[in-house]
């Protein structure tokens, strides 16, 4: 054959042979062998999920979608991220001009702003709704490294927020940063180093905004993105859905399991979107460090640890959160139970004391936020180190691992109660944090805040 | 029920078609939204009123302030330089600038360097920067308006900065600067408040709540509050607030004072405003000129109307300005005329 007519031959061809290298293998497979393994080298899609899964894996209600929901939110944020990076400059002078700009003048500036906060509110309850279905369902078991990346991506997750909190150097952000930071303060020996690292001062100034720009756009999306590699190749190593072995796996990944993650992926993205396209993201006043605002307000993902600060500085601080944290990183080397897995709240027995624990946490808050804010309004200071809600709730935390351990028999009964009246705490806090108006003071969210701010 | 792959198939590629077109839809929605912002329908109202004069002064304006600040006030504000339009009765938006103040001023001075406000931003409230009255730099409206004269001009009741004027007399008067001082790095008495240079960015708001109830924006203030003496006077109150708001330094660069000193109309300010007569265009006083000469006034005036006693066997020490340090009018009322010793 001639040049010319290989040539248009390879031509021809170019459409069909361009696809079979980009389609993930659709038909059949064959049953093992060299054709299997050469597709599953070549598929990208085939190296996040195996061949063939169960059955279970293609049922929603088994994860909720909500890694690969946190991990679309990742995706939408890197995108809308970098787009908004081409406007905006993290100068004191400048910051608030160019969100102005993106605002009011770029077109879809205002779009993707809020995109960018839809999808980090987003992927931070979607964050914490994972990390709780896989606690609840005991999922951590045997993936000890896995279950500590995953607070490693928690933790990254947390300080992504944080970080772009900063970054429209607002009146809102610039005072949300300042009393988040104030609460370093508390960190016993740490905390002044960590705040002078973080802020590049003693107070958010032109060295914090840099400082945090760095953060937010080149330090932690890199560390979140090698966690997250980690993440999901332990994932795979460690044999994709806990409490699947021993179950056949028959059904092909590809279309079966692939499409449904496509679909959720999209539904996901267009509902921020959607949202996005509703809702524009908030922005302030111009900073101005000499007129702050009452009340100076942690964002509301640390909001509960202000709310117990202002009950306390040591237990809100430093011991609740500190114990919050060591239970979780101890979480998969106490808990070494095989009975119930993949199951919510696991076996019966356990299910019981655990929700029955976490509702007794639930009766005990309301009680200690009742007697606190009534003293409060009564005009008493009724907090002390030793009795306020934070410490009460960490005593019913501590009566519910010993009771529901020893009631239950389980080590899982122990650890899934304490967390639940842990969360019922945090979820309170944060709750009465809202809720606290000029001054910190309380004030039902129908109730006006005086002053009309 | 069994697992069937044909119809599981099907099912799987209709959701992911259904999640495709919700996506492209919410994309569909924030396309429409936008390239609908509130000022192309502004722009559109202009355009059914018949008033666009021509297709190119529509869209998008941007204009740069003497600060070298991006401003868009014009993409609304569409009729500001046309005085042809003068006469008749249009919405706020599409009335030409009263008065003869455009032609006055040199080109290059911008609306928020007059009006204030956040020029970059589009639409009500964000550009009149006042979503809750606190935000700095707001627009400024009605007599407040004479504070920005104030910036770039000499105070002087003849250029129409009465209440600057009177302003800065009451916080002579009240003896603010016993605490407050004007000068760089400047302390003054008592427990030395900051001193007030730039406090012209702050919103009326924010300063008149410093005045009446000091404590509502700064918890640990020890300033007294001034709520007895400005109780009724709501006029003397206005005049203090204005001066207060007029203090800021000029804006630099092409429409700062020595450009305008030396390139507007070619002549330097003293040329029209100062000199033998000087009534031509109001005679300039200078605002720390002003200040000193009458605190020097107030300072024995207040208590002794006529001669001033000579110095007594204290030494001349007056109690008036030994203990209180000239501080009356934070007890006793500005229109008071019968304070005495």
């Amino acid at each position: 054959m001639s040049f010319l007519g290989a040539l248009l031959e390879n031509l021809r061809l170019l459409p069909r042979r361009a696809w079979r290298e980009l389609r993930p293998g659709r038909d059949p497979l064959p049953p093992g062998g060299d054709e299997a393994s050469r597709r599953l080298r070549r598929a990208f899609v085939l190296h996040l999920h195996p061949l063939r899964v169960t059955e279970r894996a293609l049922s929603p209600w088994v994860t909720l979608g909500l890694g690969l929901l946190t991990g679309t939110l990742f995706l939408a944020l890197a995108l809308s991220g970098a787009l908004l990076m081409v406007y905006y400059v993290p100068s004191p002078e400048r910051a608030h001009a160019s969100m102005l700009d993106l605002q009011h003048a770029v077109a879809f500036g205002a779009f993707l702003r809020a995109v960018h906060r839809w999808a980090a509110h987003g992927m931070l309850v979607t964050v914490g709704l994972h990390l709780l279905r896989v606690t609840a369902q005991g999922a951590y078991r045997r993936r000890e490294l896995n279950w500590l990346l995953g607070l490693g991506l928690l933790g990254t997750t947390l300080g992504l927020a944080f970080t772009g909190y900063l970054l429209p150097w607002d009146q809102r952000s610039f005072w949300a940063v300042t009393v988040s930071a104030n609460l370093l303060d508390h960190v016993p020996w740490l905390g002044a180093w960590l705040k002078a690292l973080f802020l590049g001062g003693d107070q958010v100034g032109p060295a914090a905004l840099v400082r945090f720009y760095a953060l937010h756009v080149a330090v932690l999306p890199a560390l979140l993105l090698g966690l997250l590699a980690l993440h999901l190749w332990r994932l795979r190593k460690d044999g994709g859905l806990a409490a699947s072995a021993g179950q056949p796996a028959l059904v092909p990944a590809w279309p079966h399991l692939v499409l449904r993650e496509a679909a959720v992926a999209l539904a996901a993205l267009a509902a921020v979107c959607t949202l996005a396209a509703l809702l524009d993201a908030p922005l302030g006043a111009p900073i101005d460090p000499h007129l702050p605002s009452n009340p100076e307000k942690a964002p509301w993902y640390f909001v509960w640890v202000q709310e117990m600060v202002s009950y306390s500085a040591p237990v809100g601080g430093v011991i609740f959160p500190g114990l919050l944290g060591l239970l979780l990183c101890l979480l998969p080397f106490l808990d070494r139970e095989d009975e119930g897995l993949g199951r919510w709240f696991g076996p019966g027995r356990v299910r019981a004391w655990a929700l029955g624990w976490g509702g007794a946490g639930l009766l005990a808050f309301v009680a200690f936020e009742a007697l606190y804010l009534g003293a409060q309004a009564g005009g008493d200071a009724p907090a002390s180190d030793l009795w306020n809600p934070a410490t009460g709730m960490l005593l019913v935390a501590g009566l519910a691992f010993l009771g529901a351990g020893t009631l239950a028999r389980s080590t899982r009964a122990a650890c899934l109660a304490c967390l639940l009246v842990l969360l019922v705490a945090l979820v309170g806090f944060m709750a009465v944090g809202q809720c606290r108006g000029p001054d910190w003071v309380f004030y039902w969210p129908w109730e006006a805040w005086p002053g009309g701010v | 029920m069994a697992f069937e792959p044909t119809r599981d198939g099907r099912r799987a590629a209709l959701a992911l078609l259904l999640a495709a077109l919700a996506l492209a839809g919410a994309l569909v929605l924030a396309a429409v939204r936008a390239w609908t912002p509130a000022w192309r329908s502004t722009q559109a109202e202009f355009q059914a009123l018949g008033l666009a004069a021509d297709e190119g002064a529509l869209g998008l304006q941007q204009g740069v302030n003497c600060a070298g600040e991006v401003e868009r006030c014009t993409s609304c504000h569409l009729a500001v330089r046309r005085p042809e339009l003068g006469g008749r009765a249009l919405p706020i938006p599409f009335r030409p600038h009263p008065g003869d103040l455009l032609r006055l001023h040199p080109p290059r001075v911008g609306c928020t360097d007059c009006h204030g406000g956040l020029g970059r931003a589009l639409g009500l409230p964000a550009a009149h920067a006042m979503p809750d009255g606190e935000s700095p730099e707001p627009q400024l409206r009605g007599a407040h308006q004479q504070a920005r004269c104030a910036r770039c001009h000499l105070p002087s009741a003849a250029l129409g900065m009465p209440r600057v004027v009177s302003g800065a007399d009451l916080y002579l008067e009240l003896g603010c600067a016993l605490c407050h001082p004007l000068s760089a790095g400047g302390r003054g008495g008592f427990d030395f408040g900051p001193e007030l240079r730039a406090l012209g960015r702050r919103s009326p708001r924010a300063l008149e709540t410093s005045l009446i109830d000091p404590t509502a924006n700064f918890p640990d203030s020890s300033m007294p509050s001034f709520r007895a003496t400005f109780e009724g006077q709501p006029e003397a109150l206005l005049d203090l607030l204005v001066f207060l708001e007029s203090l800021g330094l000029p804006p630099g660069g092409d429409c700062g004072l020595q450009a305008l000193s030396a390139g507007w109309a070619g002549r330097p300010c003293a040329d029209c405003h100062a000199g033998p007569g000087g009534e031509a265009a109001g005679r300039f006083v200078h605002r720390c000129d002003h200040l000193r000469a009458r605190a020097e006034e107030l300072r024995c005036a207040r208590c002794h109307p006529g001669e001033i006693p000579p110095a007594g066997p204290g030494g001349g020490e007056c109690p008036a300005v030994a203990v209180q340090r000239g501080a009356c009018g934070v007890c006793h009322l500005v229109a008071d005329p019968e304070v005495g010793p």
